[in-house]
């Protein structure tokens, strides 16, 4: 009998953890990250494979040439959602258990889904102002304040990718920065004449920054009892929360500042 | 007041499909996500209608909506996230944390309490109504052909 290929070991146990990173950093929950993991540590014959998830860390060890541990950690930034690449690692994980994926296959794939995207920039710009106009609506905004919230969010968009994405910026600067100049245009358009209610517009015009799900997220950890990773998403929900509102805050004070009359 | 209930339906809808694009949906679940968050919504407002508070009537939206995202994600064998967290979006209180934050920097004490307090019970409804759909055994759905894997992850909530 050949002696084991104990490189081939690391190679396997790094590809699992890829695919529980691919899954945790583009929105996947900690539990579908953890049940592939395991899934994929079981199918490639890995022994005592265990780990400890949090919304942004992976520690997973493997016993390794038999007889010691082999572990591994990764910090998981969180960054925006991008729900194709969970999808596509999802299935990923599917040929893997069915047998019709083999690692070299698996590695290959995950390099593409690393930089997989479902829409381009021109469509996420338009997206961002629909949306901005349609909850505009939804929260007793009139018509004239949706049309209004539609530029905005278009604006907000097309800074966000256009211009801050191009120079490194903090995320709390890039927050507050594209929520500054999306209230700007509300303000803008006001003062022209467009628009009815100053505060409808602007909560449109912000609401693609707004950690709405985050909070929701968090909340989920805390009730399953996961309160490490409901306090890192609680703290990073009301960080941005008021990134935003100190954005939009900036905006009004200098309409005011400029000939005031809100 | 019907015509209005189409309306907001709807702009429920176009909202929905604007945040899966921003999400990174692949295109041919937008429909899906799309008729989703306007059932919630939809759900949202006739609770409402029939007297309910807010809070329990996101709690009701978000557990159809979840029941829904499952449904949806069992036959389209698509992880239920893709669905849920795009549905989700028109319940969860984005508003509220928005205005939570702006009375706190504004020094407005009162209504900062009142919108913090409202905040926290719609994302706690919200948690609830998604706990709700997700005791439901997977069993329901017709998963019972596929690797324990997604069968013992979906319910478990966990």
């Amino acid at each position: 009998m050949d002696a084991p290929d104990w490189n081939r070991e690391k190679e396997l146990f790094d590809l699992v953890i890829q695919m529980g990173e691919l899954i945790l950093v583009n929105g996947g929950e900690i539990y579908r990250a953890h049940e592939t993991m395991e899934y994929a540590a079981r199918n490639f014959g890995l022994t005592g494979f265990q780990d400890f998830i949090i919304a942004n860390g992976i520690f997973a060890s493997v016993i390794a040439e038999g007889h010691v541990y082999s572990t591994q950690i990764r910090w998981i930034p969180l960054v925006p959602t991008e729900l194709c690449r969970v999808e596509a690692v999802n299935e990923l994980s599917r040929e893997v258990a069915e047998g019709r994926c083999t690692p070299e296959e698996l590695r290959e794939k995950l390099q593409s889904v690393k930089t997989m995207r479902a829409s381009g920039e021109g469509l996420r710009i338009l997206a961002s102002g629909f949306g901005a106009a349609s909850f505009c609506y939804l929260f007793q905004g009139s018509w004239a304040d949706t049309a209004v919230a539609f530029g905005a969010g278009i604006a907000l968009y097309w800074f966000l990718l256009k211009v801050l994405h191009r120079i490194r910026l903090p995320k709390i600067m890039e927050t507050i920065l594209s929520s500054a100049v999306s209230s700007l245009f509300c303000v803008a358009a006001l003062r022209l004449g467009f628009g009815d209610d100053l505060n409808h517009m602007i909560l449109g015009a912000v609401f693609p920054l707004v950690p709405g799900v985050p909070l929701t997220n968090a909340v989920r950890n805390l009730l399953e009892n996961d309160y490490l990773s409901g306090l890192v998403r609680l703290a990073d929900a009301l960080l941005t929360a008021g990134c935003i509102a100190i954005g939009a805050g900036m905006a009004l004070t200098l309409g005011r500042l400029l000939g005031g009359g809100f | 007041m019907e015509n209005e209930l189409l309306i907001q339906t709807g702009m429920a809808v176009i909202g929905t499909i604007s945040f899966s694009i921003l999400f990174g949906v692949p295109r041919r679940h937008y429909a899906a996500c799309g008729i989703i968050g306007g059932v919630g919504w939809l759900v949202y407002l006739l609770s409402l209608k029939a007297g309910c508070s807010m809070v329990v009537s996101t709690f009701f939206a978000s557990m159809v909506l979840a029941t829904l995202s499952r449904a949806v994600a069992f036959r389209l064998r698509t992880p239920t996230t893709l669905f849920l967290l795009c549905g989700i979006f028109p319940l969860v209180p984005g508003a509220g944390i928005y205005y939570t934050a702006y009375y706190f920097l504004m020094e407005m004490q009162g209504p900062f309490l009142q919108k913090g307090v409202e905040t926290l019970q719609l994302a706690v409804a919200v948690t609830l109504g998604i706990g709700v759909a997700y005791s439901i055994p997977a069993r329901i759905f017709g998963w019972k052909s596929s690797p324990p894997v997604w069968d013992s992850g979906e319910h478990s909530g966990k």
